[in-house]
């Protein structure tokens, strides 16, 4: 058994910290939505909102997109920690900006800045705790870490229920909390062994004047390194299975404390609260449980199931349901359950599949990239919910479909890459200690 | 778009929210047995 530092456990205390600050951010919109945008709309029409609330959640989404890109490439350049800072004042600012907005336009440019933090956050947090934890703690601690997203999305709710009706500038204010976290982070975190033998062996390298081909990947554009030919694949699938999940999410399960103000046909503040609190409540089961389904019945198969059954619980859900009782709130446990688990298996399999320079580069691309094209569908969701005659049901069943897409990428997941070692992991791994070989990582699996 | 006339059902308060302490006890054990794993995995 390896021995665990401090540092370790300091690594997951701020991964989870910054993942939770990061749902309860991601999460004010949705549930403050309706009445946010009555107020600035000055309208109570269930079709104008829907469709300037996919606006601002385009917008959202494409600051993610760009934040995991942009903060993803930073933390390999100049490190984790850093970048780790930087991206939650990011978030934690602009979320508190959001409560003076005064129009919605104002609304979206902030809510771009939230996702740009968030996008950046959640790439290197996840990053970071896969360079801390080996084996098969390392997918215990990534489950562990994810389920503070359901917590973030849980409190927010909470709060929400405390403070009423007329709370969704309150709400916002209080997304400014998470800044504190950073005077942690300043005291509390160091670089991993293995980041620290990278930025080694960089400074080393730079005083010698002939470096072989394998070498010279150590300063090589990490963007550019993504789409070589050997990284194209598991990009492509990975992208297309995040793109699923993300969009499924956007499109379909944001919109369900919209759909329960129209189900109840009041502001139903008290309905939205406990629906969202009951499937927040299923995604931390759901993410603390999927290291362990993971280890036994492996990555492709946990994708696949997850994004199958959340698929049938949706299409029960939406063409069901026609009020709110009990029955909405099982089926809703149950989505929060399975929708989670694509997102930590993912977590899970980018840092086994690309080489430590590279992997906050890759994560950002491979996991945010989606982001781009959920945008887009976060627009058609809107047009379709007009299309709909303003059924949120409707559109949200059609657009569960694209659960599909995740299903069939799942079944093209290539076996990670294990000990294929390259120059640059070849001298981390007399430094830092050895990556599992493709062996080891299947008989895990299986285990 | 159809005007439903929504009433909170009785007993609907208590019931739910004695179930989402259930379930809230249920997600802390969860996070309690993936941090046991790692202590010891």
């Amino acid at each position: 058994m390896r021995k665990k530092s401090l540092s370790h456990w300091h690594a997951l205390a701020v991964a989870w910290l910054g993942c939770l600050f990061d749902g309860l951010d991601a999460s004010i919109f949705t549930i403050v939505l309706y009445p946010a945008l009555s107020e600035l709309l000055g309208t109570k029409s269930y079709s104008i909102v829907g469709y300037y609330g996919a606006i601002i959640i385009a917008f959202f989404l494409v600051g993610w997109a760009l934040g995991g890109l942009v903060f993803g490439r930073l933390a390999d350049q100049v490190g984790r920690v850093k970048t780790l800072i930087i991206s939650i004042l990011v978030y934690t600012i602009a979320t508190g900006l959001c409560a003076i907005s005064q129009s919605w336009q104002e609304l979206a440019i902030y809510r771009f800045l939230v996702g740009l933090g968030i996008g950046g956050e959640l790439s290197v947090g996840a990053i970071m705790l896969s360079e801390h934890w080996h084996g098969r703690q390392r997918l215990h601690a990534v489950s562990f870490m994810a389920t503070s997203w359901g917590v973030g999305y849980f409190a927010t709710a909470a709060i929400s229920l405390g403070l009423g009706q007329a709370s969704w500038r309150n709400l916002f204010a209080a997304g400014v909390i998470p800044a504190l976290i950073t005077l942690y982070i300043r005291l509390r975190l160091s670089e991993s062994e293995k980041f620290v033998a990278l930025q080694n062996y960089r400074a080393s390298l730079r005083a010698e004047n002939n470096l072989k081909d394998e070498q010279r990947k150590v300063f090589a554009e990490p963007l550019k390194e993504t789409f070589k030919k050997e990284m194209l694949r598991p990009l492509l699938v990975i992208v297309a299975i995040t793109s699923s999940g993300i969009i499924g999410y956007w499109t379909v399960l944001s919109w369900i404390p919209a759909w329960i103000n129209q189900l109840t046909g009041t502001a139903a503040t008290y309905e939205r609260s406990v629906a969202l609190m009951v499937m927040n409540l299923g995604s931390i089961i759901g993410a603390a449980a999927t290291g362990f389904i993971v280890l036994r019945i492996g990555r492709k198969l946990t994708i696949g199931l997850a994004f199958g059954l959340t698929l049938i619980l949706c299409q029960i859900m939406f063409n069901t349901i026609h009020s709110f009782d009990s029955q909405l709130l099982i089926l809703l446990f149950f989505c929060g359950l399975f929708s989670i688990m694509s997102a930590v298996t993912i977590c899970i399999y980018v840092p086994e599949v690309f080489p430590l320079h590279m992997q906050g580069t890759a994560f950002g691309l491979a996991f945010n990239f989606g982001r781009i094209i959920a945008a887009a569908f976060a627009l058609i969701s809107g047009q379709l919910i007009a299309t709909f005659n303003g059924s949120y049901a409707l559109a949200a069943s059609a657009l569960s479909y694209v659960y599909v897409l995740g299903i069939l990428a799942a079944c093209l997941l290539p076996t990670p890459r294990g000990g294929r070692l390259n120059e640059i992991e070849k001298h981390l791994k007399n430094s830092v200690g050895k990556r599992p070989t493709p062996k080891e990582i299947v008989s895990s699996s299986a285990k | 778009m159809k005007n439903i006339n929504y009433q909170r059902k009785e007993g609907m308060n208590m019931s739910a929210e004695y179930n989402i302490v259930l379930l809230a006890l249920i997600s802390i054990g969860s996070q309690v047995k993936t941090l046991t794993q790692l202590k010891t995995a």
